[in-house]
Formats: structure tokens, C-alpha cells, sequence
């Protein structure tokens, strides 16, 4: 199984453990847990609302409105699947309402490009030489992310850096299984394509 | 097992059974292409631990939380509460509704049959009227009698009839009046 479907947090519990703890306490009326919790949903839901926005203002309100939805929804969120699958699936609206009326105003917002914003974003690498190297590659692999369909894109992201399983994306997506992994299949092709750049030829196709 | 790029992905996102996998893996064996294939996805999603979480400048948490938390988690008791209380007093004015509405009885057909009976009546008057002018100043005959009498007693009955049809429509005189009519 991929490392990322078994993510922990910091005493060593499962995030999603976590969260379904979180979730109790919060529908308990406990202010604490819930706040705990929308910490923790915060960065995972901005981080997919900017890629799949590309403008930093849009994904802060619909990071705000799926939060928001979050807590209002928390008493009719019982046996619909993980907690990840439910806020994502929030979120996907919230993303979706957002473009919509991007694309009624005309205009792809007045905030910085995500490219910009992938380029400036705080990475602690280990060395100046490899947080640059890095910063590089990520770069990279946003604009090659960018430049993906939106469909292929938001399963990419789903599972690439959300370790989403693909029975979750396509019923976050409400796409049948089949389309959802045809189009990880294609957007998978794009990427490797567009980023086979940054691995030295003899790398390539040796184990990663 | 054939080639199945769908397989792959499953078998490398963890969704396949064991017994699926194992026959991933038998086939991997055997199959450098999708070996090669699933390297290549691997690599990809390795390669993905790259990119940076991003985080929001605005305090969106704090925000969401002095937007909703009012009812959020401490929603369940009020709002069945505040349900079972809405449901109250809508029984309430339901019954009093109910119980206004059998104390004012008025109704289309009341009107009608209050129109019908005022209708009756003057015609009875007039032939009474009329057979009283015939009768003035002569021996009135036992038929003429006998009319007059019959309708009195018609012009009676009438004249209850719209006592009690009146005091349908006035809840406050409900109740026929006793009339001898005219």
C-alpha cells in the first residue's frame, strides 16, 4: 500500500483515526476538537482548492466555505465513506462553485499565478543545494500538474497528494472507477512525460 | 492474469484483495512491461512527496469557526429542542385553529339557504297581503280562512328557519329564536 493511504500524525495516530476521533468530540459540542480538526483539514483542502483554482484569494474563500459546510454538515456525516472522502467531496463543490463564477466574472483572477506561489512556498529542505534542486523539481511538477485537463487533474491530486484510494476519488468525483483510474492512467502518461526531464537518463527505469 | 493498467493502479493504491495482489505479483514477475509500468507510477508518486503544502494567509479556520460553530456540535440537543417545541406549538395553534373554526360556523351554504328562506318569505307575505286585501270589508269564507291560516303557519316556520340560519352566522346569538311570523 502506498505510505501515504497510512499517514500519521504526530503521537503516531493514524490521521484518520484522528480525525474520526475529532469528529465524536466536535458532534459532542466540544469547540476544542473541532477546531483541531478543521486545522487539520485546512492546509490538505487550500492545498487542492489552489491547484485546482490557480488563484490564491478563490481557494482561501472556498477553503473558508468548505470548512464551513464541514461543521455545519458534522451531524449528517455518519456512515458515508472516511472523513477525507466526505471533506473532499465538499470541497470538489465548494472548487467547482468557485471556477464557475471565475469563468462568469472573465477573468483567471487577479492573485499570483500558482507557478509564483509554488516558487516562493516555505520548504525546509535539508540543504541550500537540495531545497534548491527541490524547489526546482516541485516547480516543475506544478506546471506539469497545471497543465493537465481538470478532469485528470483533480484525480491526480486526489491521489498524488491527497493518497486518496481511487474507490474514494470516484465517489468524491462521482465518476465510475473505471474513468477515474483511465484518467490517472493518462494524466500519469502527461506527468511522467513532462517531468522526465528532471531524472538522469540512466535513472530512468531503474527502481525508484 | 493479462495486462490490466486499471489492475496496476489498484494493486499499487492498496485496493485489490490478497488474492488479486498475489496475482499482480505473479504477473509483474513474468511481465516486464507492467513492471516497468508500475515503477513508472511508483516513481510518480514518490516523486509527487515533493511538492509543498501550501498553507492559506487568512486564518480560514477562525474564520469558519465564528461562522458556524454556533450549532455546530452543540446543535444535536437544542435542535431536537427546538423541533420538538416548534412541533408543540404548532399542535397548539392547530387545535385552537380547529376549535375557532367550530364556534364560527358561517359557511357558503348558510348564505344561500339564508337567501332562499328571505325569498320564501316575502312571496308568503305578498299572498298573504293579497288575500287579507280580498278578504277586507267582506264575510270571509272558510276557505279564505283556511289560507290565511296555512300561510301564517308557512310564514311562522319561515320566519324560524331564518332566526335559526341568522344565528348560525352569529356565533353570538346561535341558537333559532322562537317567531310567530307575521
Amino acid at each position: 500500500m502506498n505510505p501515504r493511504n497510512k499517514r500519521v500524525g504526530n503521537r503516531g495516530i493514524p490521521i484518520r483515526t484522528m480525525e474520526q476521533e475529532l469528529v465524536r468530540q466536535a458532534r459532542q459540542g466540544d469547540r476544542a476538537a473541532a477546531e483541531r480538526l478543521l486545522t487539520l483539514c485546512r492546509d490538505k483542502v487550500f492545498g487542492y482548492l489552489l491547484r485546482m483554482l490557480r488563484n490564491r484569494d478563490l481557494a482561501e474563500d472556498a477553503a473558508q466555505e468548505t470548512l464551513i459546510r464541514v461543521l455545519r454538515g458534522l451531524d449528517r456525516y455518519k456512515e458515508q465513506g472516511t472523513f477525507t472522502a466526505w471533506l473532499f467531496h465538499i470541497a470538489r463543490g465548494e472548487g467547482l462553485r468557485a471556477a464557475k463564477q471565475q469563468s462568469r466574472n472573465g477573468s483567471p483572477g487577479n492573485g499570483p499565478r500558482l507557478e509564483d506561489v509554488a516558487a516562493n512556498m516555505e520548504d525546509p529542505g535539508p540543504t541550500p543545494l537540495e531545497q534548491a534542486q527541490q524547489r526546482e523539481q516541485a516547480r516543475q511538477l506544478e506546471a506539469a500538474l497545471a497543465k493537465l485537463p481538470d478532469q485528470e487533474k483533480e484525480v491526480a491530486l486526489l491521489r498524488l497528494t491527497q493518497g486518496l484510494a481511487f474507490k474514494e476519488i470516484a465517489g468524491i468525483t462521482q465518476s465510475p472507477l473505471n474513468t477515474v483510474l483511465s484518467r490517472m492512467r493518462r494524466a500519469t502518461a502527461k506527468l511522467r512525460k513532462e517531468i522526465a526531464g528532471m531524472r538522469p537518463e540512466h535513472e530512468q527505469g531503474e527502481a525508484p | 492474469m493479462s495486462c490490466d493498467p486499471n489492475t496496476l493502479l489498484l494493486y499499487i493504491s492498496g485496493e485489490l484483495s490478497r488474492e488479486q495482489a498475489e496475482q499482480v505479483e505473479a504477473h509483474i514477475a513474468e511481465c516486464p512491461s507492467c513492471a516497468q509500468d508500475i515503477q513508472d507510477m511508483q516513481g510518480l508518486e514518490e516523486h509527487a512527496g515533493i511538492l509543498p503544502q501550501p498553507k492559506p494567509r487568512r486564518d480560514v479556520v477562525q474564520a469558519a469557526m465564528d461562522q458556524a460553530w454556533n450549532g455546530a456540535g452543540k446543535r444535536t440537543l437544542p435542535a431536537k429542542w427546538l423541533r420538538f417545541a416548534a412541533a408543540a406549538c404548532l399542535l397548539v395553534v392547530a387545535v385552537a385553529g380547529a376549535l375557532q373554526w367550530r364556534s364560527s360556523p358561517p359557511q357558503p351554504d348558510d348564505f344561500i339557504a339564508h337567501a332562499q328562506v328571505s325569498r320564501d318569505l316575502a312571496e308568503i307575505r305578498r299572498n298573504l297581503d293579497m288575500v287579507r286585501t280580498a278578504s277586507t270589508g267582506r264575510s270571509s269564507s272558510f276557505n279564505q280562512m283556511a289560507q290565511i291560516s296555512t300561510f301564517e303557519s308557512r310564514a311562522g316556520e319561515l320566519r324560524r328557519s331564518i332566526d335559526f340560519v341568522r344565528g348560525g352566522m352569529d356565533p353570538t346569538t346561535r341558537g333559532p329564536e322562537t317567531s310567530n311570523g307575521s
